[in-house]
């Protein structure tokens, strides 16, 4: 065991876990935030993207001794906490870019990401950038049409 | 194997030390984008683990007159921001570019991709025809090994116990840029794995006739490797559509003859004559030749 100091969603905590653990197992077992989903377990799906330090990852392949001192955002800590959504969840919302719903934690987190850092993304940035969280259920396109909405709406405010 | 202790050092000096310490019981970790899927799969061999993702002395990219050094634990994400790298050398950025997505390349380093020892690995082609050379440090002392000298088999490589890369070093000189192209075949656009890969330095004299050829494939056998015969056969000819189509024949025998019997053949021995023509043609666009 050894002992993991990690700040999560804004809040830190310091935790005694075992060293094999995922950040992804972290997460969902440890501090119970299962918004963040397993698909494939090996990188290959991005269902479970987090944010660490500004960039994305991919949780499953991360072990949470990895992670001291750093900080970390999942879906739930996207929101404001007062529970205003965020831009790019107003937009996957108003142009229904959510079926299933598996995939789209790690779409927002992706999305979420990009416009942290670039906040007027082209089309093909924004591909790119959606390029590691595959979609079994919508073809893409409301995706891109939600960044690109939301992209505009951030830009507005 | 489970994994029962994690170390993070955080200077280069504490990393080897602790690599000694622990020689023969423990491995490096990097990004962890290879070494965890491998977990997963039950087949890493160590218990312990050196965590290099934080050690600043190898997360640098140093360019000098002559060369550019790369650290070892540099992510594929900064190698792709850098543009330096990009203007130097724009097959290795496009390699680069090709890993993964986002989050692999947020994670994944050049060094790692490099000791993994994949024949697949993307960034190993375009190193190899660069020449690159590895320096490789442990407790006692470092040295310089060329790339082409690093593997020893699929997954195999010559370090030894209590050793790890620390950077990847790359001659500008004498062009101060050196003209690499590279083509990957994968089976989608991103989050894909290498089926076929060609990486390809040449230098012409003013009648546009071949002086120095360097060709590097990668998934078409259990490292990844230079190609003499071709090599061989392009230096001396002049660089125009006839030697294009040449060398794709020429390439699509050595592929046949190295493959034969095993079920990759047909495709590869097909597949190779379209990416020697997009690489041939890659690296004439970025020397700005019209043919």
């Amino acid at each position: 065991m050894l002992e993991l100091k990690i700040t999560v969603n804004g809040k830190s905590y310091c935790e005694q876990i075992p060293a094999h653990l995922r950040l992804l197992d972290f997460l969902r077992e440890t501090l119970g935030l299962t918004g963040t989903k397993e698909g494939c377990g090996e990188g290959e799906c991005g269902a479970c993207t987090v944010i660490m330090d500004g960039k994305t990852v991919d949780s499953c392949l991360v072990l949470a001794a990895q992670c001291q001192g750093k900080e970390i955002i999942t879906i739930e800590g996207v929101a404001a906490e007062d529970g205003t959504l965020h831009p790019v969840q107003e937009a996957f919302l108003e142009v229904g870019a959510v079926q299933c719903g598996y995939c789209i934690p790690g779409m927002v987190l992706s999305a979420k990401a990009l416009l942290d850092a670039v906040p007027h993304p082209t089309d093909a940035e924004i591909k790119e950038t959606v390029s590691g969280n595959l979609c079994r259920c919508t073809g893409y396109d409301k995706m891109f049409e939600a960044v690109k909405m939301a992209s505009e709406q951030k830009g507005a405010k | 194997m489970k994994i029962q202790h994690v170390i993070k050092p955080e200077t280069l000096r504490e990393a080897l030390i602790a690599l000694g310490d622990y020689k023969g019981e423990s491995e490096v970790i990097a990004g962890g984008t290879d070494l965890l899927v491998k977990m997963r799969e039950g087949h890493n061999r160590y218990s312990t683990l050196i965590d290099i993702s934080d050690v600043p002395e190898i997360r640098e990219i140093h360019e000098t007159e002559d060369t550019f050094e790369i650290g070892a634990a540099v992510t594929f994400s900064e190698i792709v921001a850098h543009e330096g790298i990009k203007q130097a050398f724009v097959g290795l950025w496009e390699a680069c570019v090709s890993v993964g997505a986002p989050q692999i390349r947020n994670k994944g380093t050049i060094g790692g991709n490099i000791a993994n020892a994949s024949p697949a690995a993307d960034s190993v082609p375009p190193l190899m025809a660069l020449e690159a050379v590895l320096l490789i440090g442990s407790a006692i002392d470092s040295k310089r090994v060329p790339l082409s000298q690093f593997f020893q088999g699929k997954g195999n490589n010559v370090l030894q116990p209590g050793e790890m890369i620390l950077k990847i070093i790359l001659q500008k000189a004498p062009q101060k840029h050196k003209n690499v192209a590279f083509a990957k075949l994968g089976l989608r656009n991103a989050l894909a794995i290498s089926r076929l890969s060609v990486a390809m330095t040449l230098t012409l004299d003013d009648n546009n006739q071949i002086v120095t050829a360097a060709v590097a494939t990668g998934s078409l056998g259990l490292v990844v490797m230079r190609e003499p015969l071709i090599e061989a056969f392009l230096i001396g000819r002049v660089l125009d559509d006839a030697l294009i189509e040449e060398t794709e024949a020429q390439f699509s025998e050595v592929v046949e003859t190295r493959l034969k019997g095993r079920s990759t053949c047909e495709f590869k021995k097909e597949a190779i004559k379209g990416i020697t023509y997009t690489v041939m043609k890659k690296w004439m666009a970025q020397e700005g030749m019209t043919c």
